[in-house]
């Protein structure tokens, strides 16, 4: 089972996505801030990063940057989630490092389908009807 | 508002950008979670709860569409002229 790590300020966030995430046969770990993100995915060592970019402690395009700078973790792969829809986010968040880049609200196939682009198609768990996730 | 209901010309682009972010965040969250008691409901049958919660989740798509449509993020806040009550741009950073 394919483990992502969301890290993720706001609960609410937090939960839906973890859960519709879990839904889908994802392994879901949580990370509060940037910071705790960063430490979580060298400790953990998870699939994939769901990283919010505007994050306390630690903003995600600075959490991204630690995680592409360190061997042991660079090549995760991230993507980066944000409420902002300003075509300069996008840009900004690649620079910074990360994969691939999409918008809240999310669009669950939208999102899933970028998942199983980084994992692979092998990794993409069934949900509960066997059919693919996405 | 026009009877559209999109604004007059001269506020948009000049919603800023802190402004959408955060009327994007609980509308993500009322998206979502709709989204997923509309998996629910698919999944145990129930078509009346399916029937609504999709007129939930339209609706609110809906909005974020008027939203993206009408306001372009933008570090400006408009404020009136006091001298001819015109809008225009402050440029507070």
């Amino acid at each position: 089972m394919a483990r992502i790590l969301l890290v993720e300020d706001n609960e609410m966030n937090r939960d839906m996505l973890s859960r519709r995430l879990e839904r889908k046969g994802y392994h879901v770990i949580i990370a509060c801030d940037g910071e705790a993100g960063v430490a979580m995915a060298e400790e953990e060592r998870p699939d994939l990063v769901l990283m919010d970019m505007s994050l306390p402690i630690l903003d995600g395009w600075e959490a991204t940057r630690r995680l592409k700078a360190n061997a042991a973790t660079r090549h995760i792969p991230v993507i980066a989630l944000t409420a902002h829809a300003m075509s300069g986010d996008r840009d900004k968040a690649l620079e910074a490092g990360c994969n691939d880049y999409d918008t809240k609200p999310i669009d669950l196939p939208r999102l899933l389908g970028k998942i199983e682009a980084l994992l692979g198609p092998a990794t993409a768990p069934k949900d509960s009807s066997g059919a693919p996730a996405s | 508002m026009t009877d559209e209901g999109r604004p007059p010309e001269d506020i948009r682009y000049l919603v800023p950008a802190a402004l959408l972010h955060d009327l994007r965040t609980p509308l993500s969250h009322m998206l979502g979670y709709s989204e997923m008691l509309l998996d629910q409901a698919i999944e145990v049958g129930n078509a009346d709860l399916e029937r609504d919660l999709r007129k939930i989740r339209a609706a609110g798509w809906k909005l974020l569409a008027l939203m993206d449509a009408n306001f372009q993020p933008s570090r400006a806040v408009l404020v009136s002229d006091p001298e001819s009550g015109a809008p225009k741009p402050d440029t507070r950073s």
